[in-house]
């Protein structure tokens, strides 16, 4: 048997795979395990919304379980594997944004009149406000105007008196801010 | 489910897999299987009267091989692109069937003066012909291709559907007697376009897995 650590992954899930293919049943439980941390990480870059990342994952660990019969060991695991995921992950992709495209917005429902109205500052988390003041004044006033008062990226330019662009650069350095301060204090939701 | 009693779901009673890298024994068979159902729908349709002219002219033959190498290449393509991470040869793919189309013109050129008439009911019956006679190779063709597990649906699906009109459309002059160039562009070669098009928009729908 060949000596794992000095394996490159791909390598050495080619190996397993191809026991797996054989019908050793732990080997491909090893690596099932192995892949779906791996894709976890991977699609979590590409999902904004957690709650499907699992979901996806198990989706993913499924299509590679149906495609087993497909690799071929004599070429390299990776881009075999990563072709898998991708086309998983455009398919999920096409999901969200197919059904975003069709949703309809109910003009009485409390949905609505929240976000016709904007967000009430009390109804926001006080780890985010405890973030939001922690910003510059610059940063804090962008933030305010684009989030909480509900203006929209040209308005807040004009209210601001800065160029659009150098508006989005500031807001972005804000969220990031806030991001990281979420972070180091432990509050809510970093997202 | 949490991802660990997935996975043991998964991987209980796992069973060996045959593997399908190998496109080259589903291509050979799927090439006799056509050849064989083609030859028998020419010959229980019709076969023309002036075969021993057309079997004479060297572009015919010239016609011939260049729709059946569109139909291999497609074929082969379309076995290939059940791997995950596979590429298609698209660029020599579309090569040859710009050669095919070439080749029919020639052909038309040497079996006679150039006729521009159009009859509608001739190019259509020609359009029914392949598809009637490539039915069983692309249903063949289809299955094999579903047994593996291709991330390029609607591109593989265009390739199956390539690979039977041009097969189909390789047999046809043999019973087909217009040799017109406005029919043989739209009876024999627009199908494949046709076709291709059809496979490429249900591609998602069909070879979904």
């Amino acid at each position: 048997m060949a000596d794992t650590k000095s394996l490159t992954r791909g390598q050495n899930w080619a190996r397993m795979m191809t026991l797996a293919q054989a019908g050793d049943a732990a080997v491909y439980e090893r690596l099932l395990r192995e892949i779906a941390s791996y894709v976890k990480s991977l699609v979590k870059r590409k999902l904004r919304d957690f709650s499907q990342v699992d979901d996806l994952c198990q989706d993913i660990l499924l299509a590679i379980h149906k495609a087993r019969h497909t690799y071929d060991s004599t070429r390299p695991f990776m881009p075999w594997l990563h072709a898998i995921v991708r086309f998983r992950l455009t398919d999920q992709l096409r999901k969200i944004y197919r059904g975003k495209r069709f949703e309809e917005l109910d003009l009485d429902s409390d949905y609505h009149e929240t976000y016709s109205e904007g967000p009430a500052k009390e109804d926001i988390d006080a780890s985010l406000l405890d973030a939001l003041h922690h910003l510059p004044e610059k940063q804090r006033h962008v933030v305010q105007l684009l989030k909480l008062e509900g203006f929209s990226v040209k308005e807040a330019a004009l209210e601001t008196g800065m160029s659009e662009s150098a508006l989005k650069v500031s807001a972005h350095r804000a969220y990031k801010a806030m991001k990281l301060w979420l972070v180091k204090t432990g509050g809510n939701d970093a997202r | 489910m949490q991802d660990d009693l997935f996975i043991k779901n998964l991987t209980q009673n796992l069973k060996p897999k045959v593997s399908v890298v190998s496109s080259q024994k589903p291509l050979m068979g799927w090439m006799v299987f056509t050849l064989l159902v083609l030859a028998s729908a020419v010959t229980l349709d019709s076969i023309r009267d002036d075969m021993n002219v057309m079997l004479g002219k060297g572009s015919y033959y010239v016609e011939l091989f260049s729709a059946l190498s569109v139909g291999i290449i497609a074929a082969g393509s379309a076995l290939t692109m059940r791997i995950p991470a596979s590429k298609a040869p698209l660029r020599v793919l579309a090569t040859v069937i710009v050669f095919w189309v070439g080749s029919l013109i020639v052909h038309s050129l040497r079996m006679g003066p150039v006729q521009w008439t159009f009859n509608i009911h001739d190019e259509f019956a020609c359009m029914v012909s392949i598809f009637v006679f490539g039915s069983l190779p692309s249903l063949s063709l289809y299955f094999l291709v579903r047994h593996g597990a291709t991330t390029e649906p609607k591109l593989t699906m265009a390739l199956v559907a390539i690979a039977f009109t041009s097969a189909a459309a390789a047999f046809l002059p043999l019973a087909c007697g217009n040799d017109g160039l406005v029919h043989l562009l739209l009876g024999h070669a627009l199908p494949l376009f046709v076709a291709g098009g059809l496979g490429f928009a249900s591609g998602r729908q069909l070879l979904m897995w």
